[in-house]
């Protein structure tokens, strides 16, 4: 075991500050996780409060719309997953396939910049866009004969609302990792495979994809990691009472339901639902990516 | 040039097309938020979708930049980002680099280790008795060691080592009696340039976005970054707006909204500015046989 | 291999950190202590530093605009000349003022006393002793008496003991009326409406007759405020309230007797039902601005100032200084009116609880309990209350005088002083129930507003009520039950339920499970009579 240590000593060494940087930062204020199981009290602090056991997960099981509310955040995730996960990808790969550097260096700073624009600066502007008395996109409608379209204020359109404005603020952004995995991509390989006479598709689908998978495939196990958060922001701003049906999803309706009311441990007890959901799903889908022969995370 | 153009293909049409059309419809919002911030609020109200304004008038900008809290707020940020991205890049190479070594014994739990830090926290209290703790509160370190080693980051860059870094390379520079030290950064940084740029651009915005740290650690108006700085100028909540703040903030001021646009030119402004320089990185690909010789 | 070095230095630091150096720093004081500090706020004059010229230092939180500069602040100065305290501020950042406190109160590091509302989580610190016990202090600081009144300090009688836990911060009484664009009353050919009739009939003019003459069919009737909080659908807001208190309802102003003189909640009043119908009627009719549903701050005031809609509710206490100095309308095109009448007596009727905006808490340890109060007391009398709100005679103006809010200013000293105090600064908001400046910042806008605030205040009966506190425990006890009203109440609105729906939710759900509160809320008012000037 030592000598084992011993011959890699540097590879070890080099982990120490990262995982010392773990432990202090991340692993010593875990105990904070506990408030979930007490009663917090401010005059107490997290170690001397009260324990109530499972009382605050009760709590969030039994309120009446849980499941309801549950399901739709459930919903908007995977619905935001299938539709928006595969745009970066697309996007990087033709960004790569430009042939000229200076229209490729101005798009791809072009595409990131709604990743600055706030939630609640977008929400303004859809609000505009949209507005069926006076938007731009219901006077097209209305030219058009159209009857005027009410899109804030239905549940029909919110999940789609949300989908591609999702896509509008993000994806852009997202294709830096693709980006930067694509060139991380060994040239030689595109050389072998010209002269060996595979055209622009091939080179595509059996260079490229194959290169950048390991990247995807972790992107994708995070992103299923992470199904529970639908995005505070975004789902707040984009909420009113008449789409809430469908847009009360987990985060906004917890974030009423206890932290508004002043149940200070309620917040902790949420997140811990979610992590561990989210932790859950990450370990099965790693596990399945494993089985399909994939690296998986770890 | 010439003989470039007539070699354009299908392929090259349909994804400049693609492209295109996405970073226009990209673009829009922020250009439309830089012609709001440039206009005179009345005509905004007249016609909020209305780009071009036909008078320029900046007084949302001169408003901004005569706070002194706007410049104390840039030294902040400036600092933070140079020394934070400098440190969490760092880290995360030389941490990346043994997780990357599958055959490392241990390397599993680490990685565990790491995956956990992703999901739990222990939340605001603990977190900030532990800065606390640290004899951090209230000085710049609080804004820089907080955050400084994202499990995301530390996940992806560990896959960009694994995947553009041959073992026989490595095998090949340990036969020539390098140790992993040498190895590390003779052999593997060299060839991880698009994804140390990549962290460099993640991690610096990072930095510079971030207002969460300070607004929990610092009590000192000094020690607020930009964003803090820029948010609380534009209070969200107008309900914290008063009438008399309105009277004394009367003529020759900006509207509310007016000033929150021009804050977020300000906002993105460097980032447009510097990303050029990082953006060669992820354009051209670093050849192997480069390194070699 | 340095950088190990460090983050090993910090790792034992940090272990540390959670056991004595923690305590140390973060102001936790022995036993001993804390009872000298008991013993010292029960004699309360006995403290030593008062007279003897020596500078006592209170840390203070507090919430501030971020223009304001702390460093050799004249206003701060002027404090401590006075009352020989020296205030140490934190001033957080106004969008994560109560998280901040949040954190300072449950991790040890309270100040001596902190601005904040008298919420939920202010009760929750009374309970648990963190907050100072104030009701048998004031009566030696003779300022907080005759500037806050007793109505007032219902406010932080934040436990049912009745007793005072926190210093309001007096606040003028607010009134809710509406404004109304009157080159469109002249294109209609029609006066401004009294009766909720006349009102549809103006809405149902204002959209349908084109009144902005763009031969465009895109004007509304009116435009409702909502705002999406946890507590409320898009229906309620004070910014309506013109239109509801003509059906006896207030949106959170619940003191407001019902036709019949008794007190119940909103969804059980007699007219709650009438109201809603008339909301849904202008909705389906679509006389005015369906978008409201969807509002979440000011843009029905906006829509207002855009000319889209011609009426919307307004506050008679600063309409022109929030809506016509804010969006520079010209004051000549507009009109501000006293709300509808009641049915019953023809009257308007202002809903007046005694107003607040936040108010101070000391905290429960600390051991300068009369320098705080000292500071308080000074800020509520005239010269503390002046210097706070305008900063300093000669410097930031000429003159002021207190009887008719009149200030003689130049241009730069209006720029001075807003790098050295504002009314967020001010530990009191209004002097004898008046703010510091009223209506508005050009002579034309004063009298306009007080001509029109005027007439209005002129016809309308005022209802002084209580602070009615309780009833926010519907939210607290009762989420699901509070949010499924709300849900219902929109659905009925927007057409998407029907009323047998909304009146199953109410009456088979909410009524029975606030029964309880109700009761208590009952007994409360009989306690408290509301009054009719």
């Amino acid at each position: 075991m030592w000598k084992y240590i011993k011959r890699n000593k540097y590879l070890y060494l080099l982990l120490v500050p990262c995982i010392a940087y773990l432990i202090i930062f991340h692993y010593v204020p875990m105990y904070g996780l506990i408030i979930s199981f007490k009663d917090f009290k401010f005059s107490k602090g997290i170690l001397g409060s009260p324990w109530t056991g499972l009382e605050n997960f009760r709590y969030l099981f039994g309120l009446k719309d849980f499941y309801r509310v549950f399901a739709n955040s459930i919903i908007l995730s995977v619905l935001k997953l299938l539709v928006s996960f595969p745009i970066p990808v697309i996007l990087a790969i033709f960004l790569n396939e430009i042939p000229f550097l200076s229209y490729k260096k101005a798009t791809q700073t072009m595409i990131y910049l709604p990743y600055f624009i706030s939630w609640v600066v977008i929400g303004g502007i859809l609000v505009n866009l949209l507005s069926p008395s006076w938007g731009i996109v219901n006077d097209i409608i209305k030219k058009f004969g159209g009857e005027p379209v009410f899109f804030l204020g239905s549940d029909k359109y919110f999940r789609g609302i949300a989908i591609i404005s999702h896509i509008w603020k993000q994806a852009g952004w997202d294709t830096i990792i693709y980006l930067a995995a694509i060139t991380g991509i060994n040239p030689d390989l595109y050389e072998a495979a010209k002269i060996d006479g595979a055209g622009r598709g091939k080179r595509i689908w059996y260079i490229t994809l194959p290169c950048i998978k390991p990247t995807i495939v972790i992107l994708l196990l995070l992103a299923v990691g992470n199904i529970m958060n639908n995005g505070f922001e975004q789902i707040y701003v984009l909420q009113n009472s008449s789409n809430i049906a469908v847009s009360e999803v987990f985060e906004t309706y917890t974030y009423k339901m206890g932290v508004v009311n002043g149940r200070y441990s309620f917040a902790s007890t949420v997140s811990m639902f979610s992590s561990v959901i989210g932790f859950v799903l990450l370990t099965i889908a790693n596990k399945t990516a494993k089985w399909m022969g994939e690296d998986g995370i770890f | 040039m010439k003989k470039r153009k007539k070699k354009i293909t299908l392929m090259d049409s349909i994804s400049m097309l693609v492209v295109g059309l996405f970073a226009l419809a990209c673009t829009m919002p922020f250009l439309y938020v830089f012609c709001v911030s440039c206009m005179p609020y009345t005509e905004y109200l007249e016609n909020p979708l209305k780009v071009i304004p036909s008078t320029i008038d900046l007084t949302a900008y001169e408003q901004i930049l005569d706070y002194e809290l706007i410049r104390t707020g840039y030294g902040v940020t400036l600092f933070t980002t140079v020394a934070g991205t400098a440190l969490s890049v760092f880290l995360l190479v030389i941490s990346a680099y043994p997780l990357s070594k599958k055959r490392l014994r241990g390397h599993k739990f680490f990685m565990g280790l790491v995956l956990f830090t992703m999901f739990f926290n222990g939340g605001m209290i603990s977190n900030y008795i532990l800065v606390r703790g640290l004899g951090i509160l209230n000085t710049v370190w609080a804004l820089i060691l907080p955050g400084c080693i994202s499990g995301f980051n530390l996940i992806l860059m560990k896959n960009f080592v694994q995947m553009t870094i041959p073992e026989s390379l490595e095998e090949a520079a340990k036969i020539d009696g390098a140790n992993d030290l040498q190895v590390l950064f003779r052999v593997v940084v060299p060839l991880l340039k698009p994804a140390v740029a990549t962290m460099v651009v993640f991690c610096a915005v990072n930095y510079w976005n971030n207002y969460f740290s300070a607004m929990m650690y610092v009590a000192d108006r000094k020690l607020w970054p930009l964003m803090l700085v820029l948010r609380e100028l534009v209070v969200e909540d107008t309900s914290a707006v008063s009438p008399v703040t309105q009277m004394l903030t009367s003529q020759n001021r900006s509207h509310p909204f007016t000033l929150k646009m021009a804050a977020i030119v300000i906002t993105v402004l460097p980032i447009l500015v510097v990303y050029p320089f990082m953006q060669k990185y992820f354009v051209q690909g670093v050849s192997l046989g480069s390194v070699k010789e | 291999m340095l950088l190990c070095g460090v983050l090993a230095v910090s790792a034992l630091a940090g272990c540390g950190g959670s056991g004595g150096n923690a305590q140390e720093q973060n102001g936790e004081k022995p036993a001993a202590k804390q009872e000298a500090v008991a013993e010292q706020t029960e004699e309360n004059a006995g403290e030593p530093a008062a007279g003897d010229g020596e500078v006592i230092e209170v840390t203070c939180v507090l919430q501030l605009n971020p223009e304001i500069s702390l460093e050799n602040n004249p206003v701060l100065q002027k404090i401590e000349e006075e009352t020989g305290v020296r205030l140490i501020v934190e001033a957080p950042p106004s969008n994560s003022f109560s998280d901040r406190v949040k954190i300072l109160v449950g991790t040890g590091d309270m100040p001596d006393f902190f601005a904040f509302g008298a919420d939920v989580f202010a009760t929750q610190w009374a309970e648990e002793g963190l907050l100072l016990d104030v009701t048998d202090l004031i009566g030696d600081y003779p300022n907080l008496s005759s500037n806050i009144s007793a109505e007032q300090y219902g406010d932080t009688k934040l436990l049912d003991d009745g007793r005072i836990y926190g210093i309001p911060r007096p606040n003028s009484y607010d009134k809710h009326g509406f404004l109304i664009n009157k080159k469109w009353l002249d294109a209609v050919g029609m006066d401004a409406p009294k009766t909720v009739e006349e009102f549809v009939e103006v809405c149902r003019a204002f959209t349908t007759q084109d009144p902005d003459g763009n031969g465009v069919d895109d004007t509304y009737g009116a435009s409702f405020g909502a705002q999406q909080s946890s507590l409320d659908s898009g229906i309620w807001h004070l910014n309506n309230d013109f239109l509801s208190t003509a059906y006896h309802i207030s949106a959170w102003h619940h003191g407001m007797p019902d036709a019949d003189g008794s007190f119940t909640l909103r969804p059980l009043k007699s007219k709650y039902y009438d109201y809603v119908t008339l909301v849904r009627d202008l909705y389906t009719e679509g006389i005015i601005d369906r978008e409201f549903i969807t509002h979440k701050a000011e843009e029905h005031i906006e829509k207002f100032a855009q000319g889209r809609v011609g009426i919307v509710g307004a506050s008679g206490k600063n309409f022109t200084t929030n809506v016509l100095e804010k969006y520079s309308l010209n004051p000549d095109d507009y009109l501000y009116c006293a709300p509808l009448v009641l049915e019953e007596s023809q009257d308007p009727v202002y809903v007046m609880p005694p107003s607040n905006w936040m108010a101070y808490f000391i905290n429960a340890e600390s051991d300068k309990v009369d320098a705080v109060l000292r500071v308080l007391d000074w800020a509520n009398s005239e010269e503390g209350f002046i210097t706070m709100q305008l900063g300093l005679e000669g410097k930031h103006y000429n003159s002021y005088d207190i009887e008719t809010r009149a200030i003689d200013r130049t241009e730069e000293q209006t720029e001075a002083v807003r790098k050295v105090t504002s009314n967020m600064f001010a530990f009191a908001n209004a002097y004898q129930n008046q703010e510091v400046l009223m209506g508005g910042s050009t002579p034309v806008m004063i009298e306009k507003w007080q001509k029109e605030a005027g007439a209005a205040d002129e016809v309308t009966k005022e209802c002084f009520t209580p602070f009615v506190k309780m009833l926010d425990k519907i939210a607290v006890e009762f989420p699901d039950d509070a949010q499924a009203v709300n849900n219902m109440e929109v659905r009925y609105v927007t057409g998407e339920a029907e009323l047998e729906e909304l009146k199953d939710v109410i009456e088979n759900d909410y009524a029975p499970k606030t029964a309880d509160i109700l009761k208590e809320f009952q007994d409360y008012m009989a306690k408290n009579p509301v009054r009719f000037e």
